[in-house]
């Protein structure tokens, strides 16, 4: 007596909606990704950088309790520490409209950076797990011959990349906004650092998409996992050092960097040269240490190039999209 | 149903069962490493390769300074451009041929494990030479087509100082291969942790770092010298580490091989 | 006659899984096939014999020598993998050349003995000009052998060499592989097909999650297994209550109970046990019994019962 009915049963349910199956893609791609225990380390790394950062936001608070037991510390520092960190408090506790917001947006382009390395080192982690595979196993065959366009299957896999990216850099970075504030003295710290969080928004969201579909085009160039990984970190390195010669020769050519071009794009949202100088003007020895700053440094960062960075990055998209709508066929 | 004839006794291995000499094992595996690549797509990527950086290098040239050409020479193509092109070639020494399933038929031969790891690393370490040699002829017909005053004296020590890097790197390159499936990304992380973050920190340790002691025998040339700030101290033992390290990591490498399997089930589940 | 190859408690473990467990046998020279099902330890097996794997514990030895690492034996011996792969960018000739210069042949008696081998393995001379990467399942099948047998092995180990082929591609495989034998090779051969084997091979290892359950000649292996594997079935008024008082005494290694068709199918743990049992039994348990049968035992049956 058999246990089960073991004969062809036709599917008389409902079917599930084409949202829901692009997310079994995704999830698909990111659970593909998560298996790799290097790619667990990466997230690891950059929980562990979202919780200094909130720390740092919440010793930042308790400068301005005036009980707190970091108020007593302050008082054995060094005079010229002292000083530096009243004239911080004092600061903090005049205008806290701007000056919650000033450091804020000051720590997320500084903890931003580091997160921006780690996501590139996990995309490199997680190409093979986009198209390469499915391209050298066949299964992308097996996908066409589903119920799936070849835009359901690119979402589905941007869809995984973005989660993954979600929980390098963005998920990170709105965590320590959230527990940093969470943990200080007043709830108004939150609206006060909303422009902080606008502009890591505003930054990192089209970052990622842009990053994901150009590792998904990466990942579609071959069905060879060492061929596109390679492509992806050549990609990054070689256009890392292309921008040093190309200030001195052919300017154009940095542009082919997408780490420059991405800084170019975080320095207009970021704005961090404004926020330095508004900490210099109320800050007195914080502006003198900042005077150290080079000049050169600052002036470059005063005018991001930003017209050439969108320029820059358009044109690998639409390599990227180019290659996808090559290598995702037949639908 | 055949009944095959009457076998003889499984006798034991006779002194005329002797392993594959070390000649024709190279023969071998010199033939398999350039008959391979000898088809159009790894042509035209290698001819990718090859061009890029001379064509780079002639667009940016400026007669009135030269620091371009040393940047690119330098900086982009020997300290970049040939890790990275050792660790894409010799990485998957052993693991492109795991990952293709193609290995078993390589292991199976009467060639013991070290000599076949050492004798594909050599096939391996001399087409990379080659190439990359051709690459230094064009950089060198970059110079000199653009008469820069001293690039024939510059390419000289450049040449040395790549088949020493081609050594290094390559060894190390296949000893990462040998360790991870992902050794792209040990690769990287040895880079940004060794040969970016040690090599620049002014340590003892810093005699970890590779690159650090191709700069000890680039600044032989005191334009580059000037340019990037290098000393030519410890130039022997620069030449020394560059030296045995490839011996050192290859032989570190056989016996690696010799002890570990490598297994084409295990790879498909990482 | 010393066998060519001996395992004694020969385990072998991939972390918990156990690819091989604790399995003794002794392969004579000759045809030898290996059948199983997928997971059965085949391959481990065979990748232990030709030296690729090394056991965890126990050993095994072939031409009386363990064959890790071990250049002299592997001289002896020719191996062609389960896996279709090849390098897909080299030429036939190119391919069998490089890997007869690594047997440890100069360059043009590689590339002569390549071709021999490929004419000997019946791959048209209109195809060496074409890339591996191009060629049919059936095509690679015939280049894998053909680099097996380049050096002229003692042992040929074979790891499902069938798979793949057409009917007609089996059918010309096994000829050459009997041509092969009628020459004095000794292989090893495997499948989980046994109907692929039977016909070729006078000794026959079953193997099954990593234990051997059977090894030796056909009618040897089926007398010893035929007592083991029985399997009864029995038509009765009550198939249910018969069942629950055969298992109560531990009689049973398990059973298909059909209460429409008031059928009962058992397979017996010790037959000896049950037949001294059985009477007793049918009478306390009331159950009117109307027809008993005994299935047929050909070894395809027994292979079916034991592997399953």
């Amino acid at each position: 007596m058999p246990l089960h009915d073991t004969r062809y049963q036709h599917w008389d349910g409902a079917h599930l909606g084409i949202w829901r199956r692009r997310a079994t893609i995704a999830r698909n791609a990111l659970k593909g990704c998560w298996q790799n225990k290097w790619t667990r380390y990466v997230v690891s790394v950059c929980w562990t950088l979202s919780l200094t950062q909130a720390m740092v936001l919440f010793l930042i608070g308790q400068l301005l309790v005036k009980d707190s037991s970091l108020y007593d510390w302050v008082d054995q520092l060094h005079p010229q520490m002292q000083a530096l960190v009243r004239s911080f408090v004092a600061w903090l506790e005049v205008n806290p409209k701007i000056s919650v917001g000033v450091t804020q947006s000051l720590l997320f382009s500084v903890f931003g950076w580091p997160l921006r390395i780690l996501t590139l080192v996990a995309i490199a982690l997680a190409i093979p797990h986009l198209v390469t595979r499915d391209l050298g196993s066949q299964a992308i065959t097996i996908y066409a011959a589903k119920a799936l366009t070849r835009m359901d299957y690119i979402l589905g896999k941007l869809g995984g990349l973005l989660g993954l990216m979600a929980l390098t850099w963005l998920g990170p970075l709105l965590a320590a906004w959230f527990v940093g504030n969470l943990l200080g003295p007043s709830w108004h710290f939150f609206w006060h650092s909303r422009a902080a969080l606008g502009a890591v928004l505003l930054y990192v969201g089209p970052a990622m998409v842009f990053l994901g579909l150009l590792a998904l085009g990466i990942s579609a160039i071959s069905a060879q996992e060492k061929a596109t990984v390679s492509i992806w970190i050549g990609l990054w390195l070689l256009g890392n050092s292309l921008v040093p010669i190309a200030r001195e020769t052919r300017a154009w050519l940095k542009y082919a960097s997408l780490t420059f071009d991405l800084d170019q794009i975080s320095l207009a949202i970021f704005d961090p040269v404004a926020h330095i100088r508004v900490a210099q003007e109320n800050v007195p020895l914080v502006g003198m240490l900042l005077q150290d700053l080079p000049a050169r440094k600052l002036a470059v960062w005063a005018h991001p190039e930003l017209a050439g960075a969108l320029i820059g990055l358009g044109i690998m998209l639409a390599a990227a999209l180019f290659i996808l709508y090559l290598r995702i066929k037949p639908e | 149903m055949s009944e095959s004839p009457s076998h003889p006794a499984a006798e034991r291995a006779s002194d005329s069962d002797r392993p594959t000499p070390w000649r024709r094992a190279l023969g071998g595996l010199w033939r398999l490493t350039w008959k391979s690549q000898l088809t159009l797509r790894p042509l035209a990527r290698t001819a990718a390769f090859l061009l890029v950086v001379p064509i780079l290098a002639h667009l940016t040239f400026r007669a009135d300074q030269l620091e371009p050409y040393y940047r690119w020479t330098t900086d982009f193509y020997l300290l970049l451009l040939v890790p990275l092109f050792c660790l894409y070639g010799c990485g998957g020494l052993v693991r492109d041929d795991l990952q293709g399933h193609t290995l078993p038929f390589l292991l199976t031969r009467p060639v013991g494990r070290a000599r076949f790891y050492l004798a594909k690393l050599a096939c391996q370490l001399a087409w990379i030479q080659m190439l990359l040699g051709i690459e230094w002829l064009f950089l060198l017909t970059v110079g000199l087509w653009h008469r820069a005053p001293d690039a024939a004296a510059m390419s000289i020590l450049l040449l040395g100082v790549q088949v020493l890097a081609v050594l290094a790197y390559g060894t190390l390159s296949a000893l990462f291969g040998l360790l991870h499936s992902r050794y792209l990304v040990l690769g990287l992380l040895y880079g940004f942790i060794v040969e970016v973050g040690v090599a620049r920190i002014p340590t003892n340790i810093n005699s970890f770092s590779l690159s650090h002691h191709l700069q000890t025998l680039l600044a032989r040339h005191p334009p580059l010298a000037e340019l990037h700030d290098w000393t030519t101290e410890d130039t022997w033992l620069a030449v020394l580490v560059l030296t045995l390290a490839p011996v050192f990591l290859a032989g570190l490498g056989a016996l690696i091989f010799t002890v570990k399997e490598y297994l084409p089930s295990e790879e498909m589940q990482r | 006659m010393t066998p060519l190859i001996q395992a004694r408690e020969l385990s072998r473990w991939y972390g918990i899984v156990m690819g091989l467990n604790n399995v003794s046998f002794d392969v004579p020279p000759g045809m030898t096939g290996l059948v199983g099902p997928n997971g059965a330890g085949k391959s481990t097996l065979l990748q232990i014999v030709t030296g690729q794997l090394q056991p965890s514990s126990g050993t095994l030895t072939v031409f009386q020598e363990p064959p890790w690492n071990n250049a002299r034996i592997l001289s002896r011996l020719g191996y062609c993998p389960e896996s279709e792969a090849v390098p897909r960018e080299l030429m036939p000739l190119d391919w069998l050349t490089g890997l007869g210069c690594l047997s440890g042949l100069d360059a043009a008696a590689a590339r002569s003995r390549a071709e021999a081998t490929l004419d000997r393995v019946r791959l048209g001379r209109e195809h060496w000009q074409r890339r591996l990467g191009q060629y049919s399942k059936g095509m690679r099948q015939r280049v894998k052998l053909a680099q097996a047998l380049l050096h002229d092995p003692r042992l040929l180990v074979l790891d499902e060499p069938m798979n793949g082929l057409d009917p007609l591609g089996r059918q010309e495989m096994a000829q050459i592989l009997q041509h092969l034998a009628s020459q004095g090779v000794s292989i090893l051969i495997s499948s989980h097909i046994l109907a692929e084997l039977e016909p070729l091979c006078p000794h026959i290892l079953i193997l099954n999650w990593g234990r051997v359950l059977a090894s030796g000649g056909r009618r040897d292996i089926r007398s010893e297994l035929k007592d083991w594997a029985e399997e009864l079935s029995i038509r009765c008024d009550d198939p249910i209550r018969l069942a629950r008082r055969l298992f109560e005494a531990d009689l049973l290694r398990g059973f298909d109970c059909d209460p429409a068709e008031k059928t009962l199918e058992i397979r017996l743990r010790d037959p000896e046990a049950f037949y001294a049992q059985w009477t007793g039994l049918l009478l306390s348990s009331g159950v009117a019994v109307h027809e008993i049968r005994s299935r047929t035992q050909s070894l395809r049956q027994i292979f079916e019962k034991v592997t399953a």
